[in-house]
This record gives structure tokens, sequence and C-alpha cells, in this order.
């Protein structure tokens, strides 16, 4: 697990929390939607129940027989709607449901009050009826009876109340109304049985009109009005609020969706990248695997080549060796002193060429194989130089001319690896003597500054042909032209190696037939000079 | 994964934890059945067989209205003052005279057919069932009973398995009020002759209908009709004359108690006159101890009439066909 999928994860975790906590606050702030239309009918009611109300007071008022059980059924259903209008939908701000509440107490008050009127106004609508039905009933009884005892007078007045008061009930203008007044106060209070009813019928009317009128009028529906509007404002605020937060909670959602996809897509792209790795490192091994095997190939082929080519180079020089022990064994007891030391030469020269070349086969197999190591030890360069000189002109023979010139520094104590050192100078002095004609020269250069040596080997002898120079280097390689002269075919394959070992560098410029130079620069071994 | 889980777990706590209870409400809002018959001729109409309550809650109503343990004393019942097998009141008492408590100021009011009554009690104070319950509870002449508290402390133990096979969720001042309320909209009396009649199915004799008549021509039944014969209105108690011959007391000036308005002096709500036939004495201090004497005070000073004794003896007559049957029994024996 990277840094980055760790806080992606993180992040994912307190979007989490955060969509948790958002999500806790738009329920809290859900908008009830059944209590909202429960509300909201509950609005639509108070208008259709006051119209109701006024309908069945007017109805009533105009019926001849009272009959209240359908008032009173609207005043349950108002009653009840206006509970509910007292208990407001959950999801309302504080401050609005407050300001909502004031407009439904005020409603509450109205309605009240116009329930008080029409309270009195069924009361009053009672007495008046009764009393309209009983004045007519009881005029014409008291007319009656007034006529019979001969008062047509007392009766008449009687008659004119009647019609007075039933002119100011049927058409109440000032002027009825005065008459009819007017007509009750002459009326003598000896007639119980009609004065107190015109009274009533006066007095009620006139009561009940007010009190229709003040019925009518109350602003109930203003009232409920007001409420249905401070609803429409509460509401719209809450669902506004409840909308923002819930687009809080989509944007949580969001957030927490693109960060877990974040998260999945960084895991997956460093499991990718961890695979990538694995299976570079696995690459890498198998190339190493297969580079080792190819060592390993490489090496035994050279094994095999050296085996092959060692066992052919051993023949010639085992043959010589065998065939001299041969002719001594059969010879040799009849054979002069000169001539049994011509055979025991030839035995001992060919065993130390066997052995040189043994050295060399040996030597350029470590190389190859990568275990010839330098070792360096602290010498004086001329005098290794003039022990391999000494070693050279011992082989050669003192009658052959040998150039040393000397350059640069001292170099009396260097670190070198003399045994590779003296491979280098060795092959090249005697390969020069070697492929030279005897009477010319062999020039040696010596040059040494702080950081190595230069040695430069010059023969005038038959050059190297130019077809041969790719494969200079390679042992048991000769020269095309060298074929009547003897030689290993190791020399300088000695040359390269030890040098190469030496960190050095060696080149060769050469001209068939006039002869050849071998540049070889090797260097102190760093540090210890 | 773990994680996944802990986030469905969180999410069920909060919403579990959003899930207020809703606010209780066991109010019952007194509804009158549908009207059935409301025409200028007959201005009534028949009480209906059945109301539709819930069984189970009538019938805890019916014990706790039979539970001494409802009082402060352990000693009163509410069925005490209101005997079911005495028309739903007092039998024979002016007062709400339960045997310890002489002098209640009050008639009590029958319990039968409350629920079609527009208000409770004589001035009308109580608009539902379950407001009125406070009145004769709390009153220390009557039950007594404390405090609402009290009364649930002391019934919790005793009722809580029943309320709750009812379907409340316990005993509480609500769920007693509407256990209670429930079992008294029970008491109707359906089946009276005149709801029969109403429907069909009977006819008045010849002294009922005269009754009939002059109930309505004389003036009765403009303020006594509807469902329940009455108790739809308030009205003024003397209309055409002083209707007390006796010195005034505080209970006679009836509403203006409640609102305090001079307008509202001797203004009573009008009672039923269903079953009036067994619950003498009448009016709210008892004064009329036969339905002649009261036929004949109520003529006089509410209609400004004066009855014989043929008129009285007709409306009478038709006052006892208001008689109704509760649970198929009548409240009154049928006359031989």
């Amino acid at each position: 697990m990277t840094r980055s999928s760790r806080t992606l994860g993180l992040a994912a975790l307190l979007t989490a929390v955060a969509l948790l906590a958002a999500l806790a606050s738009a329920w809290a702030a859900e908008v009830d939607l059944d209590a909202h239309e429960a509300y909201a009918r509950a609005l639509r009611r108070t208008q259709e129940l006051d119209a109701r109300m006024d309908e069945e007071v007017a109805r009533s008022r105009l019926r001849l027989v009272t009959h209240y059980d359908d008032l009173v059924r609207v005043w349950d259903e108002t009653s009840e709607n206006r509970a509910a209008l007292e208990r407001p939908p959950p999801h309302l701000d504080a401050e609005l449901r407050a300001r909502l509440m004031t407009a439904v107490t005020r409603y509450g008050e109205t309605l009240d009050e116009k329930r008080a009127l029409v309270e009195r106004f069924k009361s009053d609508q009672a007495v008046l009826r009764n009393a309209m039905r009983a004045l007519p009933r009881n005029v014409a009884r008291r007319s009656e009876a007034l006529r019979q005892v001969g008062d047509p007078g007392a009766a008449e007045e009687l008659d004119a109340l009647l019609r007075a008061v039933l002119l100011a009930v049927v058409a109440p203008s000032d002027t009825h109304v005065r008459a009819a007044r007017g007509a009750l106060a002459r009326t003598p209070p000896s007639e119980a049985l009609v004065a107190p009813h015109a009274r009533l019928v006066l007095e009620r009317t006139e009561r009940l009109e007010q009190t229709v009128g003040r019925v009518m009028t109350l602003p109930v529906s203003q009232r409920a009005e007001a409420v249905r509007e401070v609803y429409g404002v509460a509401h719209a605020a809450a669902t506004d609020r409840a909308e923002a937060r819930w687009l809080l909670v989509y944007a949580f959602g969001l957030g927490l969706l693109a960060l877990g996809a974040g998260y999945i897509i960084v895991r997956m792209s460093e499991a990718a990248a961890a695979l990538r790795d694995t299976k570079a490192k696995l690459e890498v091994a198998l190339t190493e695997i297969e580079l080792e095997r190819d060592r390993e190939a490489e090496l035994a082929r050279l094994k095999s080549r050296f085996v092959s080519m060692t066992s052919h180079e051993f023949r010639t020089p085992l043959s010589v060796i065998l065939s001299s022990a041969e002719l001594f064994e059969a010879y040799g007891e009849r054979w002069d002193r000169a001539k049994r030391a011509t055979h025991l030469d030839r035995i001992q020269g060919s065993a130390k060429a066997m052995s040189r070349m043994l050295d060399d086969v040996l030597l350029i197999g470590r190389a190859e194989s990568g275990m010839l190591e330098l070792k360096a030890r602290p010498l004086s360069l001329p005098a290794l130089i003039d022990s391999v000189v000494e070693e050279v002109r011992a082989v050669v023979g003192p009658e052959r001319a040998l150039e040393i010139t000397r350059r640069g520094t001292e170099a009396e104590r260097v670190w070198l690896d003399d045994k590779l050192l003296r491979h280098v100078l060795t092959n090249l002095l005697s390969n020069a003597f070697k492929y030279s004609p005897d009477e010319s020269a062999v020039d040696l250069l010596v040059e040494t500054d702080a950081e190595g040596v230069r040695l430069e080997v010059r023969d005038r002898g038959i050059g190297i042909p130019e077809a041969d120079r790719a494969h200079l280097f390679e042992a048991f390689h000769r020269g095309s032209n060298a074929s009547r002269i003897p030689g290993t075919g190791l020399g300088l394959a000695v040359v390269q190696r030890s040098v190469e070992v030496h960190r050095g560098t060696l080149e060769v410029e050469s001209e068939e037939g006039r002869g050849t130079t071998f540049r070889v620069r090797v260097p102190f071994v760093e540090g210890e000079t | 994964m773990g994680e996944g889980w802990s986030f469905v777990a969180a999410l069920a706590l909060l919403a579990a934890a959003c899930q207020t209870p809703p606010e209780e409400d066991w109010r019952v809002h007194r509804r009158l059945p549908p009207g059935q018959l409301a025409s200028p001729e007959h201005p009534f109409e028949p009480i209906p067989q059945d109301l539709g309550l819930d069984p189970e809650r009538v019938e805890l109503g019916r014990r706790l209205f039979e539970d001494p343990r409802l009082s402060g004393g352990g000693d009163v019942a509410c069925v005490d003052c209101h005997a079911l097998d005495e028309g739903g009141v007092v039998p024979g008492e002016a007062r709400s005279n339960h045997p310890l408590n002489e002098t209640g100021p009050y008639n009590v009011p029958t319990v039968f057919n409350v629920a079609f009554n527009f208000r409770y009690n004589w001035q009308g104070p109580f608009e539902t069932l379950e407001e009125h319950l406070g009145g004769p509870m709390m009153n220390e002449n009557v039950m007594d009973a404390g405090s609402w508290d009290a009364v649930v402390a002391r019934l919790r133990v005793p009722y809580d398995g029943a309320f709750r096979s009812a379907g409340y969720p316990g005993v509480s001042e609500g769920t007693l009020k509407s256990a209670l309320a429930t079992y008294q909209r029970s008491l109707i009396t359906p089946d009276a002759r005149f709801d029969r009649f109403l429907r069909g199915e009977a006819e008045l004799d010849a002294l009922e209908a005269e009754g009939y008549a002059l109930f309505r021509d004389v003036g009765c039944a403009t303020c006594h009709q509807g469902i329940n014969v009455g108790g739809n209105l308030y009205q003024r108690y003397g209309v055409m004359a002083d209707a007390f011959d006796r010195e005034l007391t505080e209970r006679d000036y009836g509403r203006m108690l409640i609102t305090g308005r001079d307008e509202d002096a001797h203004v009573f709500r009008v009672p039923s006159l269903r079953n009036v036939e067994v619950t003498a004495p009448y009016f709210h201090d008892g004064s009329a101890p036969t339905l002649e004497a009261a036929v004949r005070h109520m003529s006089r000073v509410q209609l400004g009439a004066v009855l014989d004794d043929g008129e009285v003896r007709a409306i009478v007559a038709f006052l006892r066909t208001l008689t109704g049957e509760h649970e198929g029994v009548p409240l009154a024996p049928e006359p031989p």
C-alpha cells in the first residue's frame, strides 16, 4: 500500500463519515410529505368549511323549522381541521413555525369569535322562529276574543301590530321598524300573549341581522389565507433546506464514489507496477541465467578448443621426444657423445617447449575464464626489463642486435604485475627476433611517466599480412607467412590477455616484408605507485 | 468488507435514531353520524344501530367506567352516578348526588347518547368527551381523582396488559381518556319507537301523534331537534318569563360562568330529550320531578304558551316514544 493509496483511503473514510453526517442532517431536515399533504389538505378545507358554515347559517336563517345537526357537523369538521392546523408538519423551521403558529392562533381566535356568534344565532333563531309562529296565532286568538267582547278597536290595534311587525321583519327599513315599535308601544301590557312575542320578534330580528352580518363578515377566510401564506413560505424554506442537505449528501456521495474509484485505480496501478517490477526482475534474472549459461557454454567451447588445439600442438614435441627417446633406446649405446647430446637436447628442448606451451595455454585459459588476476607488487621497472632482455638474449644469442631506448621517469618503484609484464615483453621481443632476419636489429622503447609505462618493440622482419590481422591475438593462430618458422601461435594471445588483465592497451602496426611494431601501454596500478 | 458492514450498520443505526415515535393523539373527534332524515316536517334523525367503535376499547372503557380506583378515595366509580339501568343518571335524585356527596350542584345529565351532544355539561364548557372527563373526575366534590398523573399511577399496574391488548401503548392520560370516551360513545339507545316511526317502521298512536304535532307547533322542536332531540345548541332558560320562582344561586347563571358575558346568563346547553322518560328529575337543578311538570314549565317560560292538561298529556305521551334500547334492552318497560 503506497502513500497515495493510503491518503485516498483515509480521504474516502473521512468523506464517508461526512456523508453519514450529511445523511443524518438531511434526514433530520427531510420534508415529511405525508404530513405536508395532510396539512395542505387541512389548509384547503378551511375555506370550504367556512363557506359551508356561512351557508348553513344562511339556510337556518331562512328555514321555517330549525335543525342544527348540519351546523354541528360543520363545526365538528372545523374543529377537527383546526386541530390539524395546530399540529404543523415537523420539518418546518423553528422561526417560521412560530410565525405559522401565530397565524393559526389568530385564525383560531376569529373562529372562536365566529363560533360564539353562531351559537348566539342558533339560540336567537330558535326563539325568533317560535315567536314568529306564536305571534300571528296569538294575535288571531286575541282579536277574535276582543271582537266577541265587543272591542273591535283593540282587535284592530293587535292586527295592525301584527302587520307592522311582519313588515319590519320582511322589509327591515328604519320606517318599518319605527312603525312596528310604535305599534308595540301602544299595545297594552295586558296583552301578555301578544306583546312579548311581538317584542321578541322585533328584538331578535334586529339582533339576528346583526349577528348574521357579523358572522358573514368575520375575517375567518382571510386569517385562513394568512395561515396558508405563512405555511407556503415555511414549507418552501423547509423544502429548500432539505434539498440543500440532500445536495450535500449527493456531493459527498459522489466524492466518496470518486475517492473510492480513485483508491481502487491507484491500488490497481500499484499492483500493476509491482507486477511489472517483478516481471522486470524476473527478466533480469532470466537474462543472467542465460548469460551464465552462455558463459558456461563458451567456457565449455573454449575448453574443448584448448584440448583439441593443445593436443594437436603437443603432438609435434611429443613425437620429437618419443622418436629421440626410441632412437636413444635402440642406438644410444652405439652413438657417439655428440649424437647422444643432440638427441638429449632435442628431448630437453621439446619438453621445455611443451612446458612453455603449457604455461601459455594455462595463462590464456585462465584469462579467458576470468580467473587470471592482476597481482601487483612494487618493483623496479628497469631491473625487470633488464632481466627480461637478459633472458631473451640468452635464447636468441648474443649476435642479435637490440637497441634499447629509455625515456621518462626513473620508475624504480612502481606497482606492476611483474609476471604479466614479463609475459608481454618476453613474447614481443622473442617474436621480433624470431620473425626478422638475423642481421636486422630490434628496437625497444621504454617510456615511463607518472601513470604507466609505454613499451614499443619494432622489428624489420617479415611483417603480418593484412588478412591475418583480425585473428592476430587468437590462440594457435599463426600468420600465413610464418609457417616455416616454428611457433605455437600462443605468444600474441598471451600478450593480448596479459595487457588486458593489466588494463592496458595494445596496438600493432605492420607492413608485410618491412616489419612490425607493437605498442603497449600499461598503467601502474592506481594509487599504489 | 469489514468497512462495508460497519457502514451499513451505521446507516441502520442512524435510520433508527431518526425514527422518532409519532406524537400520540388519541382524541377521537366527535362527529355526528351522517344525517339520514332532516326535513322541515321532521327535523329529527334516528339513532344509528352501531357507531363502529373498537369493541376491545369499549370493553376496556367499561371496566374503567365501573372501577372506583379512578377516584381519589377509591370509592367512587363513574357508573355510580351514571347507572345504566337507571337511564344513565342517578335514579330519582335531583343533584349530581353521589351517595357520599349529597350537595353536588347540578342534576346529572344522562350518559346515554352523549356521542350526539355538541357540548358537555349544562354550561357546555367541554367540546369533547375526552375533555369532559377531567370535569367530574378532578372535581373535589365528585371523584376527586387528584391529577391525571395520580390516576395513571393507580391504574398502570392493574390495567397495563388490558390497554396493550386493546392496541394502546400503555396506560397514560391520553389512552385513559380515549378508552373511557370510547365506551361512553358506545352508550347509544337506538330503536326508540320514535326512531322506528322516523324510519317508517312503526306508527305513533293517536295521543302520541297529537303530542308530536304539538311538540312541533308549540315550538319545543325549535330547540329539541336533530338526532338527539336537543343537545345541539345553547338556549336561555326563561325566554318568555322568569324561569326561577326562587332565589338564584351560582349554578343558575349557566354559561355565563364559562364565558363571563352577561348575555350568557341563564344560558344552558339544551339537553337531549332522548330517554327523558327514565331520567327524572329534570332541569339543571332537578326542579321538575315529573315530565308533566317539566313540559308545563318549559312551555310557559320558554314559549309563552299555556298548555291544557290534554296537551301536556299528549306531549308527554310523545316524549315516552323517545325511550330507546341499550344493547337490545329497552330502558323502560313497554307499557302493558
